[in-house]
């Protein structure tokens, strides 16, 4: 196993992450950038794919973390508001996207549960290991992110 | 009800399958994955010229302990400075008590020549280089004769010196000053190989110095611990009481390290509820870290009134806060 293959593998799945986490692609591509550079002195650590994919995804979160705690000593939300995130928009989004568009409309730690459960298939258990948080707390960040969906997106419920 | 409830599950199933589809057909730009690749590349550079650095670290190392060596040798040579003279004067007076006994004879004359180079050695070893007494010159000049001459001719020359007392002022003068000389010459190298082993000393005392100094930099401390409210201000102890339904996020800032991991503890309040504390949260913290912003969720559940602390484990130390006391009232 080396960075570049697991580049290769998991580009996409990191990208994804990344870009479902941060407010813009530029932010998304540094998150990118950095969680790959990370790995490069942990690779021989990891003893399989599946240890490398779980370390991405867990160092994708930590960084993202990181870099919302920055911008919380600038003084900018880290638990903002979905108005305010969908005010800062950062980059366009396919019409045909209506369901992405509303999860980015959730804050960071909602949207993080969602694409982890929707997109990457986790468990609840899994996620709360994931995230470092209680099974409890991830299932009610979970119930009030469907909440939050179920009103920014009603059409898509009711179709 | 239970219509209800499969309808639920079906929009939810419709929603994630939408959500699915949309980010599949988001891929990581191919310009984005060179540049990683890149980077990494570098950082790999980077990484094995570090190792390398380090391997050369090491011989660098066995250098240092060689220095250590030449501390333990200057502690054996100042041993020696203050050795040799006192058994240079042991043997003297050995040999003073053995000419009482023996008389002046041949073979107490060699005692008398072996204790002569002896007290030789001692005196080059002395700091101002010049033989004290007008018997030290007589043994320096037996010394100086001794090393200069073959076993015939240092005989002769003692007969004469015993002989000839007229001339044998100026012969001692000579052989003084060249024994001076010779003491000279040793006590600058010496004294040389003193100066060094004394810089030696400095530096590794320095160094030692200098580590106790980071050593007592490096102690790892909890800074601070604040607690904020949705609206990220800081939610202050009414009483010493923290109304833990106000608190959204908490903030731990140390200093002396990063710990490999920040743990929040919460114990109810009463007497004999140390066994009921309950491990709320850990939180793995990347190095080089300073602070750390904790999600507040964990203290939201509506517990009872309660004590919250926290660890963070330094590896070699596990440094703990102080106790903040927490009641929940959300009105």
């Amino acid at each position: 196993m080396t960075t570049e293959e697991a580049i290769d593998r998991y580009a996409d799945m990191v990208y994804r992450l990344a870009l479902s986490q941060m407010k813009n692609t530029t932010d998304a591509d540094d998150l990118f950038q950095e969680v790959f550079v990370r790995l490069v002195s942990h690779i021989q650590e990891l003893e399989s794919w599946e240890h490398v994919k779980a370390w991405l995804i867990r160092v994708t979160i930590n960084c993202a973390k990181k870099h919302f705690g920055q911008y919380w000593n600038k003084n900018v939300d880290y638990l903002e508001e979905p108005e305010r995130l969908a005010d800062e928009g950062g980059y366009e989004l396919p019409e045909e996207h209506p369901v992405r568009a509303a999860v980015r409309k959730l804050p960071p730690k909602y949207r993080l549960v969602i694409h982890l459960y929707y997109f990457e298939e986790k468990t609840v258990a899994e996620i709360a290991r994931l995230t470092e948080q209680k099974e409890t707390t991830v299932k009610s960040q979970m119930h009030r992110a469907r909440e939050m969906l179920r009103e920014l997106i009603p059409e898509q419920y009711e179709s | 009800m239970g219509d209800n409830h499969t309808e639920r599950q079906t929009t939810e199933q419709y929603v994630r399958e939408q959500y699915h589809r949309e980010t599949e057909e988001i891929h990581a730009p191919a310009d984005l994955i060179n540049r990683t690749k890149g980077a990494v590349r570098e950082e790999e550079q980077r990484i094995a010229q570090n190792r390398a650095a380090q391997e050369q670290t090491v011989p660098q190392t066995s250098g240092q302990q060689k220095s250590g060596s030449a501390r333990a040798g200057y502690v054996y040579g100042r041993m020696q400075r203050w050795a040799l003279p006192a058994a240079a004067a042991v043997l003297v007076l050995l040999v003073g008590a053995s000419g009482l006994f023996f008389g002046r004879g041949k073979r107490s004359e060699e005692f008398a020549t072996d204790a002569t180079a002896q007290e030789t050695e001692a005196a080059d070893y002395d700091s101002d280089g010049i033989a004290p007494s007008a018997e030290t010159e007589d043994y320096s000049l037996d010394g100086a004769a001794l090393g200069a001459t073959t076993e015939a001719e240092k005989q002769a020359q003692f007969e004469r010196h015993l002989q000839d007392t007229g001339t044998d002022t100026a012969e001692t003068e000579d052989y003084s000053l060249d024994g001076a000389a010779l003491g000279a010459t040793t006590e600058a190298e010496k004294q040389a190989q003193f100066e060094k082993h004394r810089q030696n000393i400095e530096a590794a005392e320095s160094a030692e110095a200098d580590t106790a100094d980071s050593a007592a930099a490096a102690v790892p401390v909890l800074e601070s611990v604040t607690f904020y409210d949705k609206d990220k201000k800081i939610v202050e102890a009414e009483a010493l009481w923290y109304n833990a339904a106000r608190i959204e996020s908490i903030q731990l800032r140390w200093e002396g390290g990063t710990p490999a991991t920040v743990k929040v503890f919460r114990t109810p309040v009463g007497s004999g509820t140390a066994e009921r504390t309950e491990l709320l949260l850990t939180k793995s913290i990347a190095d080089g870290e300073a602070s750390v912003l904790l999600n507040a969720d964990m203290l939201h559940d509506g517990g009872a009134n309660s004590h919250l602390f926290f660890e963070l484990d330094f590896g070699a130390q596990v440094v703990k806060s102080e106790e903040y006391n927490l009641l929940y009232d959300e009105n």
